[in-house]
């Protein structure tokens, strides 16, 4: 479980450190006070492969439609964003410590460079002098250090090497459910090892008209399909609710990364707000049994005082990160279960 | 405003909090506030869903709440908190619970009360009501403080509740309460629902005054612990 992670230089962060992290950790602030690039340092630094980081720039709208020419300006546009203040010259580093989670990211410019001399077409002659490239570097305890220096070859992207297994975790951005052939891979990978049945008996507990899951070919695609109560079809399990398909996501990502972690942003979205407090339980019961530790941001009232039951009776399992910023930094101020519990009972504004 | 209301609270950067078990307690200490021009320091009570229960069991997690809302980073903005409480029956069991709800919110817990504890750059205090060695509650301490400024009311208030023989023997708060609440509604013919809270507050207040001399005691330590 991480206990701690100590970020530099990383989008919004000078610098930061947050001690105290438990097993349920929830994040609030106002906009733009680091909640998503919290996440996100933590995502870099869970999964060695950098082409993740165009998943994170999907997210934040950044455009999905690259074009890709072989110079300096189109090759760090990719990345310069990722550095504090769009300063280059000072390396970022993600180090995040804990029993069985340690691990560290550094992200600097490499030694490497590249010139690119396209032949037989008419250049800016700037274009092709040679650039620095980035480079990733990974490392944990016990594992050999993982670098990638990501190139631009024909107007694609080139990454050598990254491990995608290098540690467990899922990060649902915020609005865009993941795309359904993912959640099929899960389900799959977990229906192989006989592990699936928890996935659907906790969704069952949550939405008990599901009576079960299978993975059925639609339009040529493998998603889920649910058997619906009083339904002789199966449907599609993202035509019967964005609350349900969320929801179902969790499970899976949860399940899917045991003693890893899943990170949601804004986890409120889509829940009724009625049934935010059994989701919150079914949440905590199922990532403790299965030991994943969960980072979820809200904006929502709703959501926290929903959670104040399975709080009250799990404040060990608990963490309240309050994000702020101020005219020099942004802060990070960690409250423990028992704190949080209390300032949600005693109806103090914690968003 | 001064007042740290449930709904209100985001972050407290005041350096100095009071504490008290509800909402009647805040009020009068509001007031002593203002008289003596004191602006570095917020008053506040656990949330309303205490109504109908004693104060002084929320206690706890209103000052844990305090102590999160306190925390602005690495910072920890308050410098003093202030616990106010009825002394009721007991002066020691009041004060002995003021100090479980100090140890649960991990706040210092100092030595007696009126006697403030400095630790870690955090100076606590408990302060009960009506004062020093003294049983009672903040009715106790109004009525003093309105029977002083009329004196003709007091023999009136005795024989009305004598009259509607509903005045308990041996219940002090009780009958303290019920001669408050006479009180009150003299001031407030047309709100039924009217407390001491409100009347402290109310500018038609001129039946408990705030400068009497039965909150000198309260108004100073305040003026003492508050100081910069």
């Amino acid at each position: 479980m991480i206990e701690s992670i100590k970020i530099r230089n990383f989008r919004c962060f000078p610098e930061l450190e947050v001690y105290g992290l438990k097993p349920i950790n929830i994040i609030v602030g106002e906009n733009a006070s680091g909640k998503s690039a919290f996440l996100e340092a933590v995502f870099l630094s869970s999964a060695a492969v950098p082409q993740i980081n165009l998943q994170l720039r999907a997210w934040r709208q950044l455009g999905t439609q690259l074009e890709l020419r072989p110079d300096s300006s189109s090759y760090w546009g990719l990345w310069e964003d990722l550095f504090y203040g769009y300063d280059l010259t000072r390396p970022i580093t993600i180090e995040i410590a804990g029993e069985g989670s340690a691990r560290s990211l550094a992200i600097s410019r490499a030694m490497d460079s590249i010139q690119v001399v396209p032949l037989g077409v008419r250049q800016n002659p700037f274009s092709t002098f040679p650039y620095p490239l980035l480079s990733f570097e990974w490392s944990k305890d016990g594992a050999e250090k993982i670098r990638v220096v990501p190139r631009i070859k024909d107007n694609s992207l080139v990454f050598d090497g990254g491990s995608s297994e290098y540690f467990p975790t899922s990060f649902f951005g915020p609005h865009i459910p993941d795309p359904p052939q993912d959640d099929a891979a899960r389900f799959s990978e977990l229906s192989k090892d006989g592990k699936h049945q928890p996935v659907i008996d906790a969704l069952r507990e949550e939405f008990p008209f599901i009576k079960s899951l299978s993975l059925e070919i639609n339009s040529g695609t493998t998603i889920i399909f649910a058997e619906v109560e009083g339904q002789s079809r199966k449907f599609p399990i993202g035509l019967i609710s964005d609350g349900v398909n969320k929801f179902l996501s969790i499970l899976l990502s949860i399940a899917r990364n045991p003693h890893g972690t899943v990170l949601v942003d804004q986890i409120e979205d889509g829940f009724y707000f009625k049934k935010m407090a059994s989701t919150w339980n079914v949440i905590h019961k199922f990532a403790k049994a299965n030991g994943t530790q969960i980072f979820a941001t809200t904006h929502s009232q709703e959501c926290l005082d929903a959670l104040l039951p399975v709080l009250e009776v799990n404040e060990d399992d608990f963490a309240l990160l309050r994000a702020s910023r101020s005219e020099k930094s942004i802060e990070f101020s960690v409250s423990n279960g028992r704190r949080f519990a209390s300032a949600l009972s005693q109806e103090f504004e914690l968003r | 405003m001064s007042l740290i209301l449930p709904h209100k609270v985001e972050r407290i950067e005041s350096p100095f909090i009071v504490a008290c078990e509800g909402f009647g307690d805040v009020c009068l200490v509001e007031q002593l506030l203002k008289l003596k021009k004191i602006t570095t320091c917020r008053v506040g009570c656990p949330s309303r869903t205490g109504v109908g229960g004693d104060g002084k069991d929320f206690l706890n997690k209103y000052l844990s709440a305090i102590s999160l809302a306190a925390n602005n980073g690495a910072v920890q903005m308050v410098r003093g908190l202030l616990v106010v409480v009825d002394a009721d029956d007991s002066p020691e069991t009041a004060f002995k619970l003021a100090c479980s709800a100090l140890e649960y919110a991990e706040y210092p817990i100092p030595d007696s009360a009126f006697t403030p504890k400095d630790e870690n750059g955090v100076t606590t205090a408990v302060y009960l009501i009506p004062g020093k060695n003294e049983t009672g509650t903040l009715e106790h301490l109004s009525l003093g403080a309105a029977f002083d400024s009329s004196k003709s009311s007091e023999p009136c208030i005795d024989s009305l509740l004598a009259c509607i023989g509903r005045a308990p023997d041996n219940e002090p708060n009780t009958l303290a309460k019920m001669k408050m609440s006479a009180l009150v509604a003299s001031a407030f013919p047309s709100n039924p629902w009217a407390t001491l809270g409100p009347l402290l507050q109310s500018s038609r207040n001129e039946i408990v005054p705030i400068e009497s001399i039965h909150f000198k005691h309260l108004a100073d330590f305040l003026a003492e612990f508050c100081k910069e």
